[in-house]
């Protein structure tokens, strides 16, 4: 089992990529394991699509090397697609095809794929085959786009923004999916913009900014290292300065004895502090990743 | 086996029903006029009297048999217009239109090799190509037909296979520079006025001495040279536009293996 966890799947090694004179994707480094769910996250232009493009053998980087399943993602991008299924934001399919055609022509180009296989990921994504995709709207082509890379049972997953477009249902039907995929040990790369999206389907998240890696995280180190957001009522005001010098302790607005701020320490050291002062009342909110997502989204190097 | 061709002919059928109705039509209506010409002097002494200059572009005046007027008229300007344009549009929307729409990126992300997409994508303009003379060929027969004329069908064939590799050739221009370019703006500009400019060339070389020289770097010369439709297939032309398309190709999928895919 541990082995099977050591396998890299996706490897990018100092990959950097240019465009004329913008730089995409500058010295990317980053692995992708057998079985892992990955989170990759950055704001619009960050270098999240140049970097699947690649990982697909779409685009070819300047420098670097892009491997999947230990093979040049470029060169043997015929041989490793037999294992991958691609979705991307809003995937340009066959229009003139009706949904069933254009799955068929795909399960061809796989090898084949048996045609009741197809027709139980329609109705798992409630998803009508029979009309031509020129009709459907953007989230029912999704839809297509989604059966399309994962009928024929692929080993990896690449998604590039995959849910633009589910309703709720199918947006929970999708991360029933995603979490399948995970229970069976197969690896997923999902790329968004939106953290809430994908927080609770990754084993890890990967936060990309102007085609760096900025952070590298678990969800459970994100949450440990997100400021908590804190209320504390004092029945001395005095005691609101104590409180301001402990550690981690940041953006306080206080009203007399009533204090709001977010804390980013160690909870053990503010309780034992807080202790000593004459608290009458202390709620700590859950971490807010999404401002610490913001956080990354903004810093600068 | 051959998934994308199939879906790629499935895809076009209607279009290409109406390109091969529409050759079909025109060499029909163009050819039953043929009796018309033979019997009437007018038209040669119209011919006579037209500058050379301008003699080079309408064609000779060897129209008093079938095989000359199908050579001279029908194949002269009408049909390789029809046929060129249809196998550049063709060349431009399998490679750089595909790419242009996103199609070839998507399809591409399956697994299917560069090589086998162009290889795929190119029979799929050849067959194309063939199905419009399918209607080029009944078209010369149905206007047979009507004016109750017989003709060589060897020779019949002959024009129809000719003209065929002349659209083949001159599709592949297309075709290589949408594969080696994937834009279609440029891919579709520059077919058009490298296969239009060798047809310009190759049509007035006879009147001007100048361009005398330059006619053999056409695609035009070697279809137009052999007058199939009177003297059969010359086969070291036909070989020659063979040779053109098959380093066009290549070049093409030279360039297409390794590049960036644009969408």
């Amino acid at each position: 089992m541990l082995k099977a966890m050591k396998q890299p799947v996706i490897q990018l090694h100092d990959v950097t990529k240019r465009f004329g004179s913008h730089i995409a994707v500058h010295k990317l480094n980053l692995t992708i394991q057998k079985g892992e769910v990955v989170g990759f996250l950055g704001p619009n232009g960050a270098g999240k699509t140049t970097t699947i493009r690649m990982i697909m053998g779409q685009i070819g980087p300047h420098d670097g090397n892009v491997t999947i399943f230990g093979q040049d993602a470029a060169e043997h991008a015929a041989q490793i697609h037999k294992k991958v299924g691609y979705v991307g934001g809003d995937m340009a399919l066959e229009d003139s095809l009706t949904g069933m055609q254009y799955l068929q022509f795909v399960a061809r180009l796989h090898g084949g794929v048996n045609k009741r296989t197809i027709t139980e990921l329609a109705h798992r994504f409630d998803c009508d085959l029979h009309k031509k995709i020129r009709t459907l709207s953007r989230g029912n082509r999704q839809k297509i786009a989604l059966i399309s890379a994962v009928m024929h049972n692929p080993d990896l997953l690449v998604l590039d923004e995959p849910s633009s477009g589910f309703d709720p249902l199918i947006q929970a039907e999708f991360n029933k999916l995603i979490l399948q995929y995970k229970q069976d040990g197969k690896t997923v790369f999902i790329s968004s913009h939106i953290l809430s999206e994908v927080e609770h389907l990754c084993d890890r998240l990967v936060f990309i900014r102007e085609g760096k890696v900025v952070k590298i995280s678990s969800l459970e180190e994100l949450e440990r290292h997100a400021l908590k957001r804190l209320k504390v009522v004092f029945d001395d005001a005095r005691d609101v300065e104590h409180f301001r010098a402990i550690p981690g302790v940041e953006h306080i607005a206080s009203d007399g004895a009533r204090v709001v701020c977010r804390f980013g320490g160690s909870l053990q050291e503010l309780l034992r502090k807080t202790a000593m002062l004459s608290v009458a009342d202390i709620t700590i909110e859950e971490a807010d990743l999404e401002e610490l997502f913001m956080q990354y989204y903004r810093r600068q190097d | 086996m051959f998934a994308i061709v199939r879906t790629s002919l499935y895809q076009r059928r209607w279009s290409l029903l109406a390109w091969s109705i529409g050759a079909l039509f025109m060499v029909w209506l163009t050819l039953i006029f043929y009796p018309s010409f033979t019997k009437d002097d007018s038209l040669s002494q119209l011919m006579n009297s037209l500058p050379q200059q301008l003699r080079g572009l309408v064609g000779t005046d060897n129209f008093k048999t079938v095989g000359g007027y199908l050579d001279t008229v029908v194949f002269n300007l009408r049909v390789p217009m029809v046929v060129v344009t249809m196998a550049i549009i063709f060349g431009i929307n399998l490679t750089s239109g595909s790419e242009d729409r996103g199609t070839l990126s998507t399809l591409l992300a399956q697994s299917v090799s560069r090589s086998r997409v162009l290889t795929e994508k190119f029979i799929t303009l050849i067959i194309s190509i063939l199905v419009v003379h399918i209607g080029v060929f009944v078209g010369i027969w149905s206007a047979l037909a009507t004016i109750h004329y017989s003709y060589s069908l060897n020779h019949s064939i002959a024009i129809t296979f000719t003209s065929f590799m002349l659209a083949v050739s001159c599709g592949s221009v297309a075709f290589a520079l949408g594969m080696l370019s994937g834009k279609k703006g440029l891919s579709s500009g520059l077919a058009t006025i490298i296969v239009f400019g060798c047809y310009l060339i190759n049509s007035l070389a006879p009147s001007v001495a100048s361009l005398n020289g330059a006619q053999k770097f056409t695609l035009f010369y070697y279809f137009t040279e052999q007058s199939a439709a009177s003297n059969g297939v010359d086969w070291s032309y036909s070989a020659v536009l063979a040779i053109i398309t098959a380093v066009l190709i290549f070049i093409g999928w030279a360039m297409f293996r390794h590049r960036d895919i644009e969408v």
